[in-house]
């Protein structure tokens, strides 16, 4: 091979060793601020606007304990009504009643003089500051229990493609079959019905509808209920017949289809049977190409993870109703990875535990229904569309979307796993915490670390060759470009509008991403050292595209050294510590490249 | 084969219909199923197990595909 590494390798060593220390040190920094969002209740006040007064009514909260008789007393001299503002009251003394506003002043003036008030003042209305203004949103209990209208202040899945493996959707106008009101819209890009063999995975259903919103319903239009990443592209995958059952090899088929065009996320929301290779083939097929398969556990009820979900690289969702505790019917086991809202209708015998989403009515694919339904593959959904809200805020692999998922989950912060709930209760806004995700500011940090740590590892290089400058080895356009290229990418692409073009988007992240859309996530050839040393090997370590060379070989070390100290995952390499090594020694391959490439060009070399 | 049970009707997945067998075997239900809709119908089927099948059920009782249904 052409390039040399003259020079000692030993102080450059020690000297990279203490700037990846340092690194790790600004990346543990980083992560700790990620994973403290569970003690951040002053920080969800904070994220409430201040309100409005609500003229006409106040609230009274008398001392912890008090009595509905005991105010119902006092009532009587105050002339007004209270009462308990929930079933909290009994215990923390909560009070709320109608006043005229006229007098309202002056009555809680008397009211604070009593000594069993701790305090009485007006009511006032706090809001997230998007609340989407669809008209039944306030149903959609479930995606308050995830913390969606915060969540959606970072993302709301733009430019992530989600696969619906189900029954279809209703997402065209053709023949019988309507576009659901709360549909039109949306984002769509072309699926297939492996059924009907064609191109028109129409739901003759509801199932899978139903599935698509709670995913991506269109949201803040006025009409119907919310979905979480309402900016993502849905595509719809038929594999279920008008009766909701299918075969292993039509999953399995779909499945494949979805990986080879485009999607990052699929969601599947069916199961059942017996093991199927076939399939299992599939799910590691789609997991190698960098997208995360979302399943059901199952609705058995029972200490059994159903087929797909229990296949190695799904990730297996059980469901919780409105309370927060496992469904009854909810499946659970070894293989469970987190719990999301699936509902319960049967708890408390009420309609409106389920789940809320406008699909399709039962045998008639023309007309329009809004349905509660309950199950685990009304769960399954809930996990999808934050993955895809995770991925669209800047996680680039499964790996990664996974690990917010389980970090930012309710209960997390305990680190116990369970079979019934896995790493917890889906929260959204805790995943894009975890993740390192801001309003505004969606994965920067791990740019920005990248950015830092390429900085420093250049002037690391640097201090190895003191004679280099005298040599005439200047740092020039090339050079910084192809560094700021190869550790952040072209970020701006999103901004231009171009974000979510098929290999144009993965332009937009660090080098490391590039081949994702071709060769899947973590694929060896862009996890490694391997791309500088073959531009070099063809010739562009010599004449002007050498200071790029090194630039690059400089930005791509330092992405590689942020991937391994955040347990990004290599493909073909099972152990996230043999990934890591891996990662390390790539990234210390990338920076003797570069400093065999400057200190020729410092010799003069041409 | 054949099986002779009641059709029960389950509140999950927005609603899909199963076989009570008369051997007290649940078994989920695909194929010729249409006119298999009502709560407590008894009924003979006529189909095969299929060990490979999926299903909004997902409940991973055995999948009874139907090709011939008749009422009791």
């Amino acid at each position: 091979m052409a390039v040399r590494t003259s020079g000692s390798a030993v102080p450059m060593f020690l000297l990279s060793s203490l700037a990846v220390v340092g690194a790790a040190a600004a990346l543990a920094t980083c992560s700790g601020r990620a994973g403290g969002h569970k003690s951040a209740g002053p920080q969800a006040a904070a994220d409430l606007n201040s309100g409005e007064l609500v003229a006409d009514t106040i609230v009274v909260d008398f001392q912890d304990g008090t009595t509905k008789a005991t105010y119902d007393e006092l009532e009587k001299g105050w002339g007004i009504d209270l009462e308990f503002n929930s079933v909290e009251g009994t215990q923390d003394g909560i009070t709320i009643g109608r006043v005229d506003p006229a007098r309202r002043e002056a009555l809680l003036e008397k009211i604070r003089q009593d000594p069993r008030v701790e305090r009485a003042e007006a009511l006032v209305r706090v809001h997230a500051d998007f609340v989407p203004n669809d008209p039944q949103f306030k149903a959609q209990w479930n995606l308050q229990l995830i913390g969606m209208p915060d969540a959606w202040e970072v993302s709301a899945g733009e430019g992530v493609t989600v696969a619906v493996i189900d029954t279809g959707i209703a997402y065209e106008d053709a023949g019988e079959f309507r576009t659901v009101p709360d549909l039109k819209g949306a984002r769509f890009v072309q699926g297939y019905d492996f059924v009907n063999d064609d191109e028109h995975a129409n739901d003759d259903h509801g199932h899978g509808t139903h599935v698509a919103g709670t995913i991506a319903q269109v949201t803040h239009n006025g009409e119907g209920v919310a979905g979480i990443a309402y900016k993502a592209t849905l595509m719809p995958i038929k594999v279920l017949d008008a009766n909701g059952s299918g075969t292993s090899a039509d999953v399995a088929d779909g499945i494949r289809f979805a990986a080879d065009h485009g999607a990052k996320v699929m969601n599947l929301s069916l199961g059942g049977g017996a093991r199927s290779q076939v399939m299992a083939d599939a799910v590691a097929y789609a997991r190698k190409k960098g997208v995360l398969v979302v399943c059901a556990a199952g609705n058995g009820g029972r200490g059994v993870v159903e087929f797909p979900a229990a296949y190695p690289g799904a990730l297996a969702v059980s469901a919780v109703g409105p309370t927060g505790e496992l469904a009854s019917y909810s499946s659970w086991g070894k293989e469970l990875d987190i719990a999301a809202p699936g509902g319960d209708k049967r708890l408390r015998g009420r309609e409106e535990d389920g789940i809320l989403q406008n699909t399709i009515a039962p045998g008639n694919p023309g007309r329009s229904v809004y349905a509660w339904f309950n199950g685990t593959s009304m769960a399954t959904p809930h996990v999808a569309g934050v993955a895809a809200l995770l991925f669209a805020a800047g996680a680039s692999t499964p790996e990664e979307v996974e690990q917010a998922l389980f970090a930012g989950a309710d209960h997390a912060r305990s680190g116990e796993w369970s079979e019934r709930l896995g790493h917890g209760v889906l929260n959204a806004k805790g995943a894009l915490q975890a993740l390192g995700a801001t309003p505004g500011g969606s994965g920067w940090w791990k740019r920005l670390a990248s950015l830092l740590l390429a900085i420093a590892l250049w002037l690391v290089t640097r201090m190895s060759l003191p004679r280099m400058f005298r040599a005439g080895f200047k740092p020039g356009a090339g050079f910084i470009g192809a560094l700021l290229l190869s550790a952040m990418g072209l970020f701006f692409l999103p901004w231009l509008g171009l974000g979510s073009v098929p290999g144009l988007s993965a332009l937009s992240k660090p080098a490391t991403e590039w081949g994702n859309w071709l060769l899947g996530s973590g694929n060896w050839l862009f996890s490694s050292a391997a791309l500088p040393i073959l531009l070099a090997m063809i010739g562009l370590r010599r004449g002007m595209a050498r200071g790029a060379l090194a630039g690059f070989s400089i930005g791509l070390a330092a992405v590689l050294l942020v991937k391994a100290f955040t347990g990004a995952g290599v493909a073909w390499l099972s152990s996230s510590v043999l990934a890591a090594i891996f990662l390390a020694l790539n990234a210390f391959m990338a920076l003797l490249m570069a400093r065999a490439v400057m200190h020729s060009a410092g010799r003069g070399e041409r | 084969m054949k099986l002779k049970g009641t059709i029960r009707r389950e509140d999950l997945e927005g609603g899909y219909i199963v076989l009570l067998a008369e051997d007290g075997q649940r078994y989920l239900l695909g194929g010729a199923t249409k006119a298999l809709r009502h709560e407590g119908l008894k009924v003979e089927l006529e189909g095969e197990i299929d060990p490979g099948g999926v299903s909004i059920g997902n409940t991973g009782e055995p999948l009874f595909r139907v090709k011939k249904a008749n009422k009791l």
